[in-house]
């Protein structure tokens, strides 16, 4: 691509944002990341497939206005969502002192402490806020965050303090900055970072990353969705690694859709805690029980990169079945305890009990038997994915009741181990966690020796009726659904 | 409820702006503060020339005008006292420096900007002119014809404070 074609599109892109994204919320709410396909459903093709592939891997998205600050409040605001994924009152409070010790790196590069300490109030105050809302558990911190960013001002302070942070790094590490640049770091961190107007760019990117986000822990993953040659879109990575390059992240990673001219937030389905997106679920739950037996029956196996040639097939795609992926097990959080904030018991009270009479029935059926038949009520849907699938419509009698019979420690679940391939296995790891948490999946595990109830397994430990444990779930499901 | 009183006006940055700048003055000015104390977002400075060059000995007032979104966005100043500068409109003051516009960033405060507009005054840009005729002696290399211009407006036009 030549430089005055991309000069042409850097200006069509500048055009679309002018008068697609001025308008709305500075921060908006998360949405299905399939909105995004649909809104290339009509551009040309390398964009039609590379946005085609973006929900299956990434479920939700989220916008930023597209005011020229878009890149540096989609960094700030994914920092602070980082902060509150680890979910930890001392990790904000741990960040607050870590940042203000950072105020000598500023005090260095020559700026005044009378200048910024306006905006750094604005840092630490909102770190505040959400370690105040983690303390009383009110589950009001990811409100806060949004109202604090589309506040325009704050929103402004905070970025200011973050682009100034960006400057002194950069100009305290010369050394990783210069050799990209023609001029002089001074004038390119006043022209470029520290400027009100400067939107936010790779090398600042890579000095936020050093400065503020590596520390922290989290990997910051931008991924460029251009007119670029290939199938797929790129990804850049900045994480955190120790000496030896290994990386060190503790597993958070923000994510960032930057399209020329303008950057959006993105999540992955994990990404994205349980209970925020409990209230479409109930009213979707019917459906998704349907979907998944059809899904079942008419099962085509086939290759993981067979996906984008499916995409290209007139008719066929699955971002229509993407879209429902939102109520697929994220709502069912196995291990809440490092997140305080995210019980999932309220996530059961939004589910009328009447609004999956399938489920209910299911229950029924199965929890008088559960000790001696655990997968059998699995056993309709003998694929892997069945559970999550079906996990939504168990949400009037919690899951736990399963866990609590199985003798087994929990087992995972191997790719490519005595299991047909599934479509819902486009993404690596995808549900990992949740899954590992569920034994006795299928009837096929049920009875291979990898089931510890089987005599060739070596932990072998035969299966026990426990009248007591049968009662106890069958009074725990009921305790649940009633006490809400 | 995220809004505090700072980033609703500007009042709190700029009286710490007004403390800083009594504590430790600006070489570059003879005064500077708000033109009345009832309006803190109209500030007047009064800019001194630099010895050694053909702005030397002069004096200019500056008009201040600060916008309720300062600190985001930048102050408008213009010259009061007509200057002759390739970069300042002889008429209406107009100052073309990027730092009052694109390149401004809320790290900067009114001295800081102040010494900017007075380093303008030795390193002109003659290529993007406001004032067309001194810009043209400066570009046909006439600096002897440029420095005489300079001076004769600077003694002419100095700031002899409030005239009339």
């Amino acid at each position: 691509m030549s430089e005055e074609e991309l000069a042409q599109f850097q200006k069509l892109s500048n055009e679309y944002s002018a008068d697609q994204n001025t308008t709305g919320p500075y921060v908006g709410e998360r949405q299905s990341s399939s909105a995004i396909a649909t809104e290339y459903a009509n551009a040309d093709r390398v964009y039609q497939i590379k946005t085609a592939a973006l929900p299956s891997q990434y479920a939700y998205f989220r916008t930023c206005r597209g005011d020229g600050h878009c890149g540096w409040r989609a960094l700030a605001f994914t920092y602070y969502e980082a902060l509150l994924r680890v979910g930890d009152v001392n990790k904000l409070e741990e960040e607050e002192a870590r940042l203000q010790s950072m105020h000598n790196l500023l005090n260095q590069v020559g700026f005044q402490e009378h200048v910024y300490i306006d905006f750094a109030e604005e840092v630490y105050m909102l770190l505040q806020k959400l370690a105040q809302s983690l303390r009383s558990m009110d589950g009001n911190a990811e409100n806060i965050l949004l109202e604090t960013f589309n506040d325009y001002g704050t929103a402004m302070g905070i970025i200011t303090f973050f682009k100034l942070l960006a400057s002194a790094w950069m100009q305290c590490h010369p050394n990783d900055f210069q050799p990209f640049l023609e001029y002089p770091l001074k004038t390119y961190c006043s022209d470029n970072i520290e400027a009100s107007q400067a939107e936010l760019d790779h090398l600042a990117i890579g000095a936020i990353s050093n400065a503020v986000t590596k520390p922290a822990g989290f990997a910051i993953h931008v991924l460029y969705l251009d007119r670029s040659e290939g199938t797929s879109i790129d990804t850049h990575r900045f994480e955190p690694v120790d000496q030896n390059g290994m990386s060190i992240t503790n597993g958070i990673t923000m994510r960032l859709l930057y399209r020329p001219g303008h950057y959006d937030i993105l999540y992955k389905a994990e990404d994205v805690p349980a209970p925020i997106q409990q209230q479409p679920v109930p009213a979707q739950a019917p459906l998704q029980v349907a979907l998944a037996a059809g899904y079942a029956e008419e099962f085509v196996p086939r290759s993981n990169n067979m996906t984008d040639i499916m995409t290209m097939i007139p008719g066929l795609s699955y971002t229509g079945l993407s879209q429902q992926w939102p109520s697929v097990s994220y709502d069912y959080d196995p291990s809440p305890a490092p997140q305080p904030q995210l019980q999932p018991v309220p996530t059961y009270a939004p589910a009328p009990t009447p609004a999956a009479p399938v489920a209910s029935s299911h229950q029924e059926y199965v929890t008088p038997v559960h000790a001696s038949h655990v997968g059998h009520a699995q056993s309709h849907h003998p694929l892997r994915l069945e559970t999550p699938i079906t996990l939504p419509i168990h949400n009037s009698r919690p899951p736990p009741p399963m866990a609590i019979d199985c003798p087994a420690p929990p087992v995972t679940i191997e790719k490519g181990g005595p299991f047909r391939p599934s479509m819902y296995e486009l993404e690596p790891g995808f549900g990992s966690g949740q899954l590992h948490h569920l034994p006795f999946q299928t009837s096929i595990f049920r009875n291979s020796h990898y089931n510890t109830a089987h005599y060739l397994n070596p932990d072998f430990q035969p299966e026990e009726w426990s009248p007591d444990s049968e009662y106890a779930t069958g009074n725990r499901g009921r305790l649940k659904s009633t006490s809400q | 409820m995220a809004s505090s009183s700072r980033t609703t006006s500007p009042t709190k940055r700029l009286l710490t702006e007004l403390q800083t700048y009594q504590s430790d003055p600006n070489e570059a000015l003879l005064e500077l503060g708000p033109v009345d104390d009832n309006e803190l977002t109209h500030w007047r400075a009064v800019m001194k020339g630099v010895p050694g060059t053909a702005y030397e000995g002069g004096l200019w007032a500056l008009d201040i005008q600060i916008p309720s979104t300062y600190p985001l966005s930048p102050p408008t100043i213009r010259f009061m006292t007509p200057i002759c500068h390739p970069n300042v409109d002889f008429k209406t003051g107009e100052i073309c420096l990027d730092l009052l516009k694109t390149s401004w960033t809320p790290a900067y405060t009114i001295t800081t900007t102040l010494t900017s507009i007075h380093q303008l005054l030795t390193s002109a840009e003659p290529d993007s002119p406001l004032n067309v005729d001194i810009a043209q002696l400066f570009r046909q290399e006439d600096y002897v014809g440029a420095e005489a211009l300079i001076r004769f407006y600077t003694e002419t036009e100095r700031y002899v404070g409030r005239r009339r």
